[in-house]
């Protein structure tokens, strides 16, 4: 009898314990939210890639196109030509923490500084400022996992990115990290008293080289109403080789 | 009291390089009553501005009360007219707008002869060559003789040693003209004031106690017609 | 009978009396009616226009510093230093920090100060209760409700609705905006812009007035807040872009600055160094006083040009009034030469002919000028009292410009006599041309004319 009543007692405690472990062990095998990010990012970085896209932006007057092609080297460099009429030849540059525009009918090359970075892209819903930054979010964001959500039958992780200081645009943002393939899916940008200023949505996705690109990117303003821009990848290549010079100043101008 | 001696002078007529004097020499003196005659042309109007100032000779001399006057500036020569010439026209020349009066009391006003003595010697002259009560009126309201009357008055009101007068009954009648050569005549003779008259007129001629016939820039003769 | 006075007399060169020669040539005047007439008509014509536009002009210039003054720039203003040259970007890293010491040195003084916070955004408005959706970039101002209706008159201006109350999510509208958008007091408007810290912000406000000032640089472009507001959302942690003050003054923008710097002096507030307040550790920061014409410098070279181009005016009036005269003076001196020659014949020196026909020439410039000036008078009396009404010219003009739709006049004597005055010696000095070919002339070749 005294025997059995200590069983008990041990039984207890270890079923206890296993279900604490339960408890416990999804968490201790799952990722941390900078681990998903960390993924994430990976998953966005390649050394030299060639896209073909265009640009369609949304507002109460109707859908505009805007055609282009883009060389890219690693995070930080990219050049953009658009190859759509009205703004034929005009180009976006960056280097690093530099931004350029070249407007061929004018011949003029502009640097953007400073609030100039706040102007949009061609009037669309993404800005000059946008595309700077992307030195790892890690440094510009805390992170914190808020649970996992379905976002177009997919499971994706929710995390809360909160602006570590004031040299962002953005004080928080909230990302949907795809589980499975960690393709941010879904993303929105708040302003600082909390209302929400962007959403942007991955539409499609497309495979190459074992990275998986958003093919089809829809952003919407959410202080306008029938205002967004949607961006559509035809063609990614990933790995080749770059023109020569052709992030350099003098080919901006050519 | 005016002696003029070898005088010369040419001068440019649009295309054409006239010699008006050749060499003319003449004397006059005081209370003459000198004519010089010679067809247009023959130099006689300029041998008169020369006299009276109005020109210089090309070369010769001019004397004027002994004083040499053709190496004078333009501004001497401003102030002998000023003051010792007096000329009639024979367009009368008078400022339309001025009444007879002021047309001569302005050849004293130019002067700075003081204001009363002005009007004193001003209506006496009128008064003299006939045009007492017409002193307010203006040369459109005076005919052609009474305006050359007050142009005579004008020449005389500031006592001229000589008075020039270029062709002074050219447009006068000849009634007209011979009064106002009577009147010159006159005076002439009360005050003794040197005339001389430029003309191709017979009857200005006839009047003249002194004729000198000019032609083609030479004193051809030089005779005492009538003696006073 | 006409009396000629003569001047000194036993000098041997007598002079004839400038009186004499001006008689003459006031009685040479009568001789061509209808010529002298229709020279008169001309100057008195240039004349009363000059006088007119330069009446308008000056109209224009205090008008626009009246507005200026009384709704953009006040009598001088104390901001960040370096600011005003950034003004057009809005900047809010260039801050007056330590408001309360700056405004109590000069509430101390018996200096009114309006602290303002003034930023870029973009007001959004949407369909329902709005005509349509819309949106347009603005500038925009968070203001100290009573602070501001001392220094500025953007409280006599409003129209509609009411004036701000610190703490209430409202904002003021122009009568221009609100028609545009199709606005009313109480609808809704979206703001969106960044925080001093660069975030993207958004307020959402509601229309609580609607305002009209004379000065449209302002109407088109400006929308106001409360300052509490902006600084909350904009996060200014009590700095402002700038400090107006109100002084008195004779002239708008002519103020005495030296009561505003024994002020601060007196309060020991530093105009080159103020220390911050809120943002924790000392920092300086340093601001400045800026007076109206600092503030003002480009558009008073914009007035530079309308100045310029009213010289230009102004020559071509001359040249007008020179034509019409000389050719005046031309014909009479020509159809005198005979005349001028009797007169040389006579004994009168070429500077007493000249003197005539200056005298004749100025005469006619005198005369112009002076119906010019009594037409000139006129048009001014009009002008101040009715003015011109540009405002259907106005209506669709892009530029910054600052007078409302009528424009008055200014009485300025000086500008009158002036041009009188200028007239009368233009018009004389014109003579001395014709009379000089004449008296270059042998006096027998004058003589024998016509």
């Amino acid at each position: 009898m005294q025997y059995l009543r200590i069983a008990r007692r041990k039984a207890w405690r270890i079923g206890l314990l296993v279900a604490l472990a339960a408890l416990v062990a999804p968490s201790a095998f799952a990722l941390s939210a900078d681990e998903i990010i960390e993924r994430m990012e990976d998953n966005q970085t390649h050394p030299t890639s060639y896209i073909e896209g265009e640009m369609v932006i949304t507002d109460r007057f109707g859908d505009r196109v805007s055609t282009f092609f883009a060389h890219t080297e690693g995070d930080d460099r990219f050049l953009v030509e658009f190859t759509s009429r009205d703004e034929e030849g005009q180009r976006v540059l960056r280097r690093n923490d530099d931004l350029y525009l070249y407007y061929p009918d004018a011949r003029e090359t502009i640097r953007l500084t400073g609030s100039a970075l706040r102007d949009s892209l061609l009037g669309s819903d993404i800005s000059y400022e946008d595309m700077t930054g992307g030195r790892g979010l890690a440094e510009d964001y805390k992170f914190e996992l808020l649970g996992e959500e379905t976002v177009d039958d997919r499971r994706c992780y929710k995390i809360e990115l909160t602006a570590r200081g004031t040299n962002v645009a953005y004080p928080k943002q909230i990302y949907w990290v795809d589980s499975e393939d960690f393709v941010l899916r879904k993303s929105e940008q708040y302003a600082r008293a909390g209302r929400k200023l962007k959403v942007t949505e991955v539409l499609e996705t497309m495979e190459q080289d074992g990275y998986i690109f958003p093919a089809r990117i829809r952003i919407t303003d959410q202080t306008r109403r029938s205002s967004g821009t949607e961006m559509i990848l035809h063609q990614v290549d990933i790995g080749v080789d770059l023109p020569r010079g052709v992030f350099s100043l003098e080919q901006l101008t050519w | 009291m005016i002696t003029v001696t070898d005088v010369h002078k040419e001068y440019i007529d649009g295309e054409t390089h006239v010699r008006a004097l050749r060499g003319v020499s003449l004397e006059i003196d005081e209370a003459e009553f000198l004519s010089i005659a010679g067809p247009s042309g023959s130099g006689k109007t300029t041998l008169l501005n020369i006299i009276g100032c109005i020109d210089t000779a090309d070369s010769g001399s001019v004397e004027i009360d002994g004083a040499p006057v053709n190496g004078s500036s333009k501004r001497s020569l401003v102030e002998i007219r000023r003051a010792k010439i007096g000329f009639v026209f024979q367009n009368f020349n008078l400022i339309p707008v001025l009444t007879a009066y002021e047309n001569v009391a302005m050849a004293l006003a130019l002067m700075g002869t003081p204001e009363s003595e002005i009007r004193e010697r001003t209506m006496k002259l009128l008064r003299e060559v006939g045009l007492s009560g017409m002193e307010d009126r203006r040369p459109a309201k005076l005919s052609g003789g009474q305006q050359q009357r007050v142009a005579v008055a004008r020449a005389l009101v500031k006592d001229p040693i000589i008075v020039l007068a270029d062709e002074p009954t050219a447009n006068l009648d000849s009634e007209t003209g011979e009064s106002i050569l009577k009147l010159m005549e006159d005076i002439n003779r009360k005050r003794g004031t040197t005339f001389v008259f430029s003309t191709h007129d017979q009857m200005v001629m006839d009047y003249a106690y002194r004729l000198c016939r000019l032609h083609d820039g030479l004193i051809e003769s030089d005779e005492v017609r009538r003696s006073a | 009978m006409t009396v000629f006075k003569s001047s000194r007399t036993g000098h041997h060169r007598t002079y004839a009396g400038l009186r004499m020669l001006a008689v003459l040539a006031a009685k040479n005047l009568t001789r061509y009616r209808r010529r002298t007439l229709i020279t008169v008509s001309a100057i008195a014509f240039g004349v009363a226009i000059f006088i007119g536009m330069a009446s308008m002009l000056d109209g224009l210039i205090a008008e626009g510093d009246r507005n200026l003054v009384r709704y953009e720039t006040a009598s001088a203003a104390i901001t960040g230093t370096g600011y005003w040259d950034e003004r057009e970007q809005y900047p809010l890293d260039i801050t007056v920090a330590d408001v309360d010491a700056v405004v109590s040195a000069l509430e101390d003084g018996d200096i009114a100060a309006a602290p303002r916070v003034g930023f870029r955004g973009e007001l959004i408005v949407h369909y329902d209760p709005y005509p349509e959706d819309g949106s347009v970039h603005l500038n925009m101002y968070g203001i100290d409700p009573e602070r501001d209706a001392r220094v500025f008159h953007l409280a006599d201006a409003l129209i509609e609705g009411q004036f701000l109350d610190p703490g209430e999510h409202g904002i003021l509208i122009s009568a221009w905006l609100a028609e545009r958008l199709g606005a009313e007091v109480g609808y809704p408007v979206t703001i969106t812009t960044r925080t001093r810290d660069g975030f993207h912000q958004i307020l959402d406000m509601d229309i609580v007035g609607i305002y009209e000032t004379p000065n449209p640089t302002v109407d088109r472009s400006a929308i106001y807040m409360p300052l509490d507001i902006a600084d909350f959302y904009l996060e200014m942690r009590g700095a402002v872009t700038a400090i107006h003050l109100a002084l008195p003054e004779p002239v708008p923008g002519a103020a005495d600055l030296q009561p505003v710097r024994a002020a601060l002096e007196r309060a020991g507030v530093n105009l080159t160094e103020s220390p911050a307040a809120g943002d924790g550790g000392p920092q300086s920061s340093a601001i400045e006083l800026l007076s109206f014409d600092e503030m003002t410098a480009e558009f008073a070279a914009a007035m530079e040009l309308q100045d310029a181009a009213f010289a230009v005016v102004l020559l071509l009036l001359g040249v007008i009034a020179v034509v019409g005269i000389s050719n005046t003076m031309l014909m009479a001196v020509l159809e005198r030469e005979r005349e001028i020659g009797m007169m040389r014949a006579l004994g009168m020196r070429n500077g007493e002919i000249r003197s005539m026909f200056v005298f004749e020439s100025a005469g006619i410039g005198l005369i112009g000028a002076a119906i010019g000036l009594l037409l000139g008078a006129a048009l001014v009396w009009y002008l101040t009292a009715h003015g011109i009404d540009y405002s259907a010219v106005l209506a669709d003009v892009e530029m910054d410009f600052r007078f409302d739709g009528v424009l008055y006049g200014v009485w300025s004597p000086r500008t009158m006599i002036t041009a009188a005055v200028g007239a009368a010696v233009l018009a004389g000095a014109v003579a001395l041309l014709p009379v000089r070919r004449i008296l270059r002339r042998g006096i027998s070749d004058s003589l024998r004319q016509h």
